[in-house]
């Protein structure tokens, strides 16, 4: 699985890393850059097809919320 | 003329711009500049006796009035202390904003003094946190604070400000400009509304489940109201939605889940149709999830959209505020005709029977809850601990509001009890506020009688004393082959002795004969008061189902 999101919190990505194995996932491989004040990352993440759609899920809700923190 | 003043005051002013009277607290070095600036300030700050039941007391405040609640702590050490509070109010959505002193700009990262990384170390457990390194952001970042926590669906927020910023002076004029604007909220879809009154008008045994999203506003629980009565459809609820529906009505089937009631988990079996209201269907209520409501299409209203098939595939997804979707949905199902399923509410209701007991050599701890619930008035605010008391409350309590019930839910955390109490105590002075407590969940928050003392809290403690670690001894009994380790509490102390040290009143239950009596007394009694109550001590919490059951497997004695 292979997800791009563009992150206002940079701290994301460590919480990202943090949050695979628990869903019994693992990181294969981690794009990210700076520009301005926003962080462009790709993240490649393997596990079983149902531990990586509630990883999806969890990374949906987090980038939903730095999208959030951004508007307030 | 400039106006300066220090960055603790901002922190203030932000406090007061919120409508913030009480906070909850602790001091310690790093936030020595905030307590300078509280001293004789009109904002009361309640000083408990750990950082731990701060967080907790400001979750109280916060279950049981929908506002904000507000913690302080030091660094290091006195955040750290937060970090289960923090979890807690994450797990079930309870808005709160949690400042912390932080060691100086300049020793940060150094190993200081009581430093720790808080904004790191509560990165998982917040719904946000934010490190104050200018003094003339403190103003719009309290601000930005309250609106994460309370805007969406609600949560906690750390604010970590270091010592040196609480003491700049600010100039006034340069931090008083700003615009916030609130979490955005989705919109109710209108066609998934319609998909769902569809469903509804198909449904031949429909069952509402109303969770935590209730709480979050008057609205929400009226609406629910009009729904349930709309239909006549039965209905149950998670732990923290208990209280959703209206008192006495009688197609209420109680909670449902693992200690759920026998009604609501085979009406959940049963039901064609799900309405999931506001929420998450917890491990602790579906048990085995490819067994839950197989026959059913799942309608799933939630504030928060990546809470839609998470666990549970949903049929129809209604994203949004809980009061909006169940206002759209009702207004919807009343646009034509209105389907009636009294027949069915009526079938599942007559399944519905008070939780079973165990016969017990002793006193009873379930009979004593049985009669508490039967005592006090349906107003009365109740917290709880963790563990088989808290069960056992949830199975019988019958709050006319979901924000009169407060208890740890998603965490299970002990030492929640006493110290949301004063909470919720602080929050609503006039009311009668009561936590029903364990023996070992007590003795992790009993400094908190200093508490009382101090502040005159009028908090009824009622100590369910079965010298036990009750739930995992439970757990033991039926999953362990009775190898209780690490649970038999027998040399408790004297609670009663504990109590009067603090110079709380107190007294002792032993006899069923003397239940209402006691009870009586203790409601009525003018102040502060503990009521230990001697249990029988290997009492189970039943219906139960089994770990890795489905939730038509409840088991209603040992096998």
């Amino acid at each position: 699985m292979t997800i791009s999101l563009v992150l206002r919190d940079q701290r994301l990505l460590a919480r990202i890393i943090n949050l695979a194995p628990r869903f019994g996932c693992s990181l294969a491989r981690l794009d990210a850059r700076t520009s301005d004040d926003l962080t462009l990352a790709t993240f490649k993440l393997e596990g079983e097809a149902d531990a990586l759609r509630r990883l999806d899920a969890k990374i949906a809700q987090l980038a939903a919320l730095d999208a959030e923190f951004a508007s307030t | 003329m400039i106006a300066i003043r220090g960055g603790a005051h901002a922190v203030l002013e932000a406090l007061e711009a919120e409508g913030v009277q009480t906070i909850f607290g602790y001091p310690g070095g790093a936030i020595m500049p905030l307590y300078d600036a509280l001293y004789g300030h009109s904002i009361r700050h309640v000083l408990v006796r750990h950082e731990a039941a701060a967080v907790f007391a400001a979750s109280g405040f916060a279950r049981t009035t929908g506002r904000v609640g507000v913690c302080c702590a030091t660094s290091g050490p006195g955040a750290t202390n937060l970090v289960t509070g923090l979890l807690d109010a994450s797990m079930d959505s309870i808005p709160l904003v949690a400042i912390t002193g932080q060691v100086r700009s300049t020793l940060m990262g150094t190993d200081g003094f009581q430093e720790a990384d808080v904004c790191a170390i509560t990165q998982p457990v917040t719904k946000a946190n934010i490190l104050i390194r200018d003094p003339k952001t403190i103003a719009r970042e309290m601000r930005r604070a309250f609106a994460i926590a309370s805007g969406g669906r609600p949560g906690p927020v750390l604010v970590d400000i270091p010592s040196d910023i609480l003491k700049a002076a600010i100039d006034h004029a340069e931090s008083a400009s700003f615009t916030i604007a609130m979490p955005h909220v989705p919109i109710v879809d209108r066609t998934a509304i319609a998909r769902a009154a569809d469903l509804v008008r198909r449904a031949k045994r429909p069952l509402a489940i109303v969770g935590g999203g209730v709480r979050r506003g008057e609205e929400a629980v009226a609406q629910y109201r009009r729904l349930v009565a709309m239909l006549g459809v039965p209905h149950t609820a998670t732990i923290n939605g208990l209280g959703a529906g209206e008192p006495g009505d009688h197609h209420y089937l109680g909670m449902l889940g693992m200690h759920g009631s026998k009604a609501a988990n085979l009406a959940v079996h049963r039901a064609d149709v799900i309405l999931a209201l506001g929420m998450r269907f917890d491990d602790r209520v579906t048990g085995r999830t490819d067994k839950f409501a197989r026959e059913a299409a799942i309608v799933h209203a939630d504030i928060d959209p990546s809470e839609f098939s998470k666990i549970i595939p949903a049929s129809v997804s209604l994203a949004g505020d809980l009061a909006a979707t169940l206002r759209a949905l009702c207004d919807e199902l009343e646009r034509s005709r209105i389907p009636r399923f009294d027949d069915w509410g009526d079938e599942v209701a007559r399944i519905w029977a008070p939780p079973p007991s165990d016969k017990v050599d002793g006193l009873s701890a379930t009979t004593i809850m049985d009669r508490l619930f039967a005592i006090a008035p349906g107003d009365t605010v109740v917290t709880t601990d963790v563990g088989q008391h808290q069960m056992w409350a949830a199975q019988r309590v019958r709050p006319d509001h979901p924000r009169n019930f407060a208890t740890s839910a998603g965490l299970g955390a002990m030492g929640f009890g006493l110290p949301a109490a004063i909470g919720a105590q602080f929050a609503q002075p006039e009311r009668n506020v009561v936590t029903v407590v364990g023996d070992g969940g007590f003795q992790m928050s009993l400094t908190e009688l200093a508490t009382l003392r101090r502040y005159k809290l009028p908090v009824k403690i009622l100590l369910i004393d079965n010298r036990n670690l009750g739930m995992v001894r439970q757990w033991q009994e039926l999953f362990y082959n009775e190898r209780y380790s690490a649970t038999n509490l027998s040399d408790n102390p004297d609670f009663v002795a504990i109590a009067k040290a603090y110079d709380i009143h107190a007294d002792v239950l032993d006899c069923e004969d003397d239940i209402d009596r006691s009870i009586a007394a203790f409601l009525a009694h003018d102040g502060p008061m503990l009521l230990h109550c001697v249990c029988y001590p290997a009492e189970n919490v039943w219906p139960m189902i089994p770990v890795g059951g489905a939730i038509d497997e409840g088991i209603e004695s040992k096998p």
